[in-house]
């Protein structure tokens, strides 16, 4: 399969500072590619690079298999731009700040009141069809923003900080929003600098730390690659001496690396666990053997926040 | 599936002519013009305007007239309201209420885009338009043609105003007609104006500081060319070509004037209305190029489109000028008979071969100086691995490619058109060309031996600064030395300057021989050899500090 975005050795320079650097990524259709990495760290210039709005100094990029550099032109119908900061015109109505960017793209003329309505409906912004752009809030303006991104159903989403200075309940909206428009098959690309808003739902993830993608791939095998352990956190009846037993048990097991009775939960243990899943499976199997009166036996969330810090602090060093 | 409706004719002939969408159904005119005439403030503008206009009309009228129109001041010693006394002085209102028009056109029209560009900029809109198909030619002409809406609203709504000097008789329908269609035109210069700086400055105040600046330069240039030339041939209407009267007609001011009555054919005027509209046009079609050239998206490579109009006006202007300069009215108005002996400095000739030099001079070593900077603007460098050699060589095919590199054989190419133009434009005077071969050849390698001399100092500073900004500078600051401070020392010498030895060595002494045509000629061949030493030595040491520039790079690579 045709990758959807291909980036080789994507570079750029402004004067001696390296804002970007080797900045190589496959993506496919249907991609949602949560794109991390502290303030200043290039993701906005990356972005912009594969928008067609900065030339890179050097390497190659292509949407669609277009080539961004050499046809930005016949690049952009497949993509739909959401910037990090954005301003809006005064005295414009959503409808017509939907309408302008819509006779952009040059659909049929009869078409374009048929196309506002599905982009307004799939952004919820339908009640505020008639108002002033101006009056919207923050948390509307960038849904607007979005539904301006879509009004030519483009195959590429690249969205910059898209959640940024969003209340709770406007965060989340916009989260599903983008969950929903990658089911859709789009190629999407969300950038933040705060991990666990892309965590839910993105399949890969990359860091980035000062122009250079530490790492990149799908978000299984970037936390297997970095934390070659599973935290097991295992569960016992209310009872102080079956915690005690469990422990004793758990310390002698040979695939087991360290176990801490936690902290946060009570009657719980984690575990760092090195074997596979068949041997997982051994392990809860012994357990129940041995009659330990077991509640819980889970594996515990992947913790991206600590891969995030453990590359992004390795690179500092 | 809905029912296909029939495409209207438009639409059949949009298809047809794609290019046509700029015009005719561009979104940013339809967004502008929605925002802009929403709601009653529109209203209250229009309202307020046509008010100003209809007080200024009475009061011009009672003011140009010499008639009070208040009843209670009749009698006495105050004469009654004398219509025929009133009728004989009508010009005078007729020039009231146009030169008030065309002050308002004036001071409006670039302010309409001056804020445009920089002001999607500012509010972080402009990526979004970008990133969209809409090429830089969609947006800039959008942005001109909501300006041009605007004013042409402004326009309209002035007829009842100048009616007026139609009904009391002060001008004919066809004169106000010509200068509303003038006035239109000249709008669209002073809009393209403001659009350029909209593209060209980072903040919107100073854009429109800048836009003023150059439409005060703007309007004075034209002003002293048009009065210049229309001096000479107000008496002499009759000849359907003389350029004079375009040129004037370019300042709003001047367009006003009525063209005098009985003289020359309406076919005559016809034409010359046509001429104008092609040299304004020119200048606007340049003014949006360079505004594309400044807007910096990336895929717009207007660089190589700009050289060719630049080449075309130049061609242009120095035809027309030296047509002017061939025949007899203006060569009257400039003092010189047939008879009498013939010196340069009266002559137009002067102006034609320094003037264009003159006024491109700042411009000049900026497109000079390689473009290897880190600041180069987008389009400057056609590969970034050029190599350092490549930047140095001549290609001559490379006149209209981008790279700032490729600039020499362009100069050349604008030299030569100049000098075509010189030519072709003198030709139309028997004898006047062999008197000006001698010239055009002198001021030929003068002009080619100062260019080698600007793009050698380009090369050196070049060769010393790396950042592309502050080489230009450099440039710059070169050129001037060279050319500026041998004259600091013959101000202070004790002789005067026709003696002093020193003065042969400057470059731009020619300036100073005006007085006879072969001292003028010998000047400029010596001026011109001493331009090329300079270049000489300036391109040695350039090669100098590359190579050893080169030579220290090597060894940590």
């Amino acid at each position: 399969m045709q990758p959807m975005i291909s980036a080789e050795n994507l570079r750029k320079t402004y004067g001696t500072l390296v804002a970007v650097e080797g900045w190589t990524l496959d993506l496919y259709p249907g991609d949602i590619f949560g794109f991390i990495g502290p303030n200043g760290a290039g993701k906005t210039t990356t972005i912009k690079m594969l928008a067609t709005l900065i030339q890179p100094t050097s390497g190659s990029a292509t949407v669609n298999g277009i080539d961004v550099v050499r046809f930005p032109r016949e690049v952009r119908p497949y993509i739909g731009y959401m910037p990090d900061a954005f301003g809006v015109y005064d005295d414009i109505k959503v409808w017509e700040y939907l309408d302008f960017f819509c006779a952009a793209y040059d659909p049929p003329k009869e078409s374009r009141p048929e196309i506002i309505e599905r982009v307004l409906t799939v952004t919820d912004l339908m009640e505020k069809r008639d108002a002033y752009v101006q009056t919207l809030s923050r948390g509307m303006q960038q849904r607007l923003c979005l539904a301006k991104c879509l009004v030519h159903d483009p195959k590429v989403l690249l969205l910059d900080e898209p959640a940024s200075g969003l209340d709770p309940r406007a965060r989340i909206d916009i989260k599903k929003l983008i969950a929903r428009l990658g089911a859709l098959g789009k190629t999407i690309i969300v950038s933040s600098h705060i991990l666990p808003e892309l965590a839910d739902f993105c399949n890969k993830i990359g860091i980035q730390e000062r122009g250079k993608l530490l790492v990149s791939g799908d978000v299984e095998t970037i936390v297997r690659q970095l934390q070659p352990t599973r935290q097991l956190m295992i569960s016992v009846r209310n009872d102080d001496s079956a915690v005690t037993r469990l422990l004793e048990t758990l310390r002698d097991h040979p695939l087991i690396e360290k176990v801490t009775r936690d902290t946060d939960t009570p009657y719980t243990v984690r575990v760092a666990f090195t074997g596979n899943v068949e041997q997982q499976a051994i392990l809860l199997r012994s357990l129940i053997a041995e009659e330990h009166p077991l509640t819980s036996f889970a594996e515990s969330a992947m913790d991206l926040e600590d891969v995030f810090l453990r590359v992004t602090t390795g690179k500092v060093h | 599936m809905t029912t296909k409706v029939a495409p209207s004719p438009i639409d059949a002939l949009l298809r047809r002519f794609p290019g046509l969408k700029q015009f005719v159904a561009n979104p940013i005119v339809i967004r502008d013009l929605r925002a802009q005439m929403r709601g009653s403030r529109s209203y209250w503008f229009m309202g307020g305007y046509l008010l100003l206009m209809g007080i200024l009309a009475v009061s011009g009228y009672a003011v140009s007239t010499g008639q009070s129109l208040n009843p209670l001041t009749y009698g006495g010693d105050r004469p009654a309201f004398n219509i025929v006394d009133a009728q004989g002085k009508l010009e005078g209102f007729y020039y009231f209420i146009f030169i008030t028009l065309s002050a308002l056109i004036t001071l409006i029209a670039p302010a309409l885009t001056a804020a445009s560009i920089v002001g999607e900029r500012q509010r972080q809109s402009f990526d979004l338009l970008v990133t969209t198909p809409l090429t830089s030619g969609h947006i800039l002409i959008g942005k001109l043609m909501s300006s041009i809406a605007f004013l042409s609203l402004l326009l309209i709504l002035s007829l009842p105003a100048s009616a007026l000097c139609i009904l009391l008789g002060g001008a004919t329908l066809a004169d106000v007609f010509r200068v509303y269609f003038l006035l239109a035109v000249d709008s669209v210069i002073l809009s393209a104006i403001g659009l350029f700086f909209s593209c060209a400055v980072p903040a919107p105040l100073l854009a429109t500081i800048w836009t003023y600046a150059a439409v005060a330069g703007y309007f004075a240039a034209t002003y002293v060319a048009g009065a210049m030339s229309l001096s000479g041939s107000t008496n002499n209407f009759s000849m359907p070509l003389a350029p004079g009267l375009e040129i004037a007609w370019l300042n709003p001011v001047l367009a006003v004037m009525p063209v005098m009555n009985g003289e020359g054919s309406s076919l005559a005027l016809l034409t010359r209305m046509v001429l104008f509209l092609g040299i304004a046009s020119l200048i606007i079609r340049l003014l949006l190029t360079a505004s594309t050239y400044r807007l910096g998206l990336f895929g717009a490579a207007s660089g190589p489109s700009l050289r060719k109009q630049i080449l075309l006006l130049t061609f242009v202007t120095v035809a027309g000028t030296m047509y002017s300069a061939a025949s007899h009215v203006t060569m009257d108005m400039m003092g010189y008979s047939e008879t009498q002996s013939f010196t340069v400095s009266s002559t137009p000739i002067l102006w034609v071969m320094i003037f264009p030099l003159a006024v491109a001079m700042p411009f000049l070593p900026g497109l000079f100086v390689p473009a290897t900077g880190a600041d180069a603007p987008p389009g400057a460098v056609a590969n970034a691995a050029d190599e350092p050699s490549r930047q140095r060589r001549i290609v001559w095919n490379r006149a209209f490619h981008t790279e700032h590199s490729g600039s020499m054989p362009f100069y050349l190419l604008w030299v030569s058109t100049a000098l075509l133009g010189a030519v072709i434009g003198a030709s139309f005077r028997p004898g006047f060309l062999s008197f000006l071969s001698g010239i055009l050849i002198a001021g030929g390698f003068y002009a080619i031996c100062v260019g080698f001399l600007i793009w050698t100092l380009s090369r050196l500073a070049g060769s010393m600064v790396t950042q592309l900004s502050s080489a230009r500078a450099t440039a710059f600051a070169l050129l001037i030395a060279v050319a500026g401070l041998p004259m600091l020392v013959l101000t202070m010498g004790q002789s005067s300057w026709e003696t002093n030895p020193l003065t042969s060595l400057w470059i731009l002494s020619p300036a100073l021989a005006t007085d006879h045509v072969g001292a003028f000629t010998e000047s400029l061949v010596r001026s011109g050899m001493i331009a090329a030493c300079f270049g000489v030595v300036a391109f040695v040491i350039a090669n100098g500090i590359s190579a050893n520039r080169r030579r220290s790079a090597r060894p940590q690579a």
